[in-house]
């Protein structure tokens, strides 16, 4: 069920800005994709190179996803990203992209580049 | 003016409860408690005060405390002239009691909420085994600042290999402070990547760990989160001086919330918190008492072999 | 698709059966019930896990026909009783959001270009 793909690819099916990302984020491969708004849902995850599309756009968030070792975070919707949010992930390690897709069509949009690969 | 007075205890009792951190009730309590039964008179009461230096005496049936009578009943029984009244004519029947196998937090939320000077201390089968008052307290604290005295002296005669698994930490958390709600599992995890404990295990610690700061933050008025590591496991404790937790067995319950709206629109108040604690600890133990806040303990073990067989 | 055509789908079942079987013209994903309400659109599928009453009452405000809860997340006999009065459909399925999300869109036939 692993996704297998690498995060330049991801961020391009949902047209995702990089906010911040450590070097060589984008060869970094994800096998898994969470999509939530409730941190102790996030908290619930056990899978290894997660990436978390949210609409939560607070600290909390890069929080929640350092704390069970997600590779990145999507801020869907457009939502603001705070000062406090990049420096947050820049400690952490965790690469930060904004897309204009809400979750649903983000969701979507990656499950469609899975069909036609 | 009086209330000024009441107030401090509570905001004082922050620095004092980091220190006395982890103890019981049962530990610091006087056990000789002087007790009367039901037809005993004030002037038995009064003998008893005037002999071991007390203000309140609790009255007992089989060992259990069915009322209290303090030296302000007393006072009023010998000026009405009443002193060969029964205890029962001037006892208070509704009492305060605290629990034994409480922490000591719980003491110190309740000695901030009430007047009384003393509270009577019983056990799970609601019998009389010892008493406890501020001076417990402040022995108890006294000897914990030697204690720890002690230990800063030898730690500086023998300072610890910078790389050991130990640590002993407590942090402080406020009410929605959810700007630095966290930061102090974020510290821990990186306590223990740094010493090379397995992923998984990290993982596991990280979640207990934010789960309970963040229940921290958002559903409590303030309290704190202890960690005590070493090399065969990791003790998370978090302490809160309320609001408690009226039914725990609900609260143990998925999708269980009291949260209000607002705090849902941080992301929190799911009902997951408490069980998401729990499934990932060995061992997992969880006190709470309405008005006097909130003990939560997990443990996580480093070997494998002392880990439960659910594992 | 139509509401009801939703338990056909692998893993949902209908927790609630008392709404009007409506084509559903899209879904929306999330957790947080003001964001709901700012951009959820008329007769879409609500996937979530935020299994509250309000829930409930956001989405019969902004016209959402049916609520699809996610993770298998408890759900308490006042969210389905203020369901069917809204005449929401109440769905549970053991997947998560993201699963949940491409398994409808899969079925609505995409989502509009935005």
């Amino acid at each position: 069920m692993g996704l297998n793909m690498d995060l330049k690819q991801l961020a391009g099916a949902i047209d995702a800005d990089l906010v911040w990302g450590p070097d060589g984020w984008e060869e970094v491969n994800i096998e898994t994709v969470f999509a939530s708004d409730l941190m102790s849902d996030v908290l619930m995850s056990d899978r290894d190179e997660m990436l978390l599309i949210t609409s939560l756009s607070t600290e909390q968030a890069i929080r929640s996803a350092s704390i069970v070792g997600s590779e990145a975070v999507v801020i869907a919707n457009s939502k603001t990203v705070t000062e406090g949010m990049i420096e947050l992930a820049r400690d952490q390690e965790i690469a930060l992209f904004c897309t204009r897709y809400p979750k649903y069509e983000s969701c979507v949009r990656i499950g469609r580049m899975l069909e036609s690969r | 003016m009086r209330e000024e007075g009441m107030e401090e205890p509570l905001q004082s009792s922050l620095r004092v409860q980091e220190l006395i951190y982890g103890l019981r009730i049962g530990e610091v309590m006087t056990s000789r408690v002087f007790a009367v039964s039901r037809n005993c008179t004030m002037h038995d009461v009064r003998v008893i005060m005037k002999k071991n230096a007390i203000s309140g005496v609790p009255v007992v049936d089989s060992k259990r405390v069915v009322g209290i009578v303090t030296m302000n009943d007393l006072m009023n029984a010998l000026e009405q002239g009443r002193m060969d009244d029964c205890v029962t004519v001037w006892m208070a029947g509704e009492v305060q009691t605290l629990a034994e196998d409480m922490p000591l937090s719980f003491a110190i939320s309740a000695f901030g909420k009430f007047p009384f000077r003393q509270f009577p201390i019983v056990n799970r089968k609601n019998e009389l085994v010892g008493i406890i008052t501020f001076r417990n307290i402040n022995l108890a604290l006294i000897r914990e600042l030697s204690r720890q005295l002690r230990e800063m002296e030898h730690k500086h005669e023998h300072p610890p290999d910078p790389e050991s698994l130990v640590l002993v930490k407590v942090y402080q958390l406020h009410r929605y402070d959810f700007e630095n709600g966290g930061r102090a599992s974020s510290e821990i995890k990186q306590f223990l990547k740094q010493r090379g404990i397995p992923a998984k295990l990290i993982r596991r610690v990280a979640v207990a760990s934010y789960e309970l700061e963040i229940n921290l933050v958002a559903h409590s008025i303030g309290g704190m989160l202890g960690f005590d590591i070493n090399r065969d496991r990791i003790k998370i404790s978090s302490h809160d001086r309320g609001p408690g937790i009226a039914d725990v067995d609900k609260a143990m319950t998925e999708g269980y919330s009291t949260a209000n709206e607002w705090i849902r629109s941080q992301g929190f108040g799911a009902g997951m918190g408490l069980p998401n604690v729990r499934r990932v600890s060995d061992d997992f133990a969880i006190k709470s008492a309405v008005g006097m806040g909130t003990m939560v303990q997990a443990v996580i073990y480093l070997n494998p072999e002392e880990q439960n067989e659910s594992q | 698709m139509k509401v009801s055509e939703l338990e056909a789908l692998e893993g949902i079942t209908c927790l609630q059966h008392d709404f009007a079987d409506v084509e559903i013209l899209g879904g929306y994903t999330s957790d947080l019930l003001s964001d709901v309400m700012a951009h959820a659109r008329e007769q879409s599928v609500l996937i979530t896990i935020q299994a509250h009453k309000n829930t409930v009452a956001v989405a019969s405000l902004t016209g959402i026909v049916a609520i699809i809860f996610c993770n298998n997340r408890p759900v308490t006999d006042d969210v389905l009783e203020a369901a069917g009065k809204a005449s929401v459909a109440v769905f549970r399925t053991p997947h998560n959001q993201y699963l949940t999300s491409i398994a409808v869109a899969q079925h609505l036939g995409g989502c509009p270009a935005r």
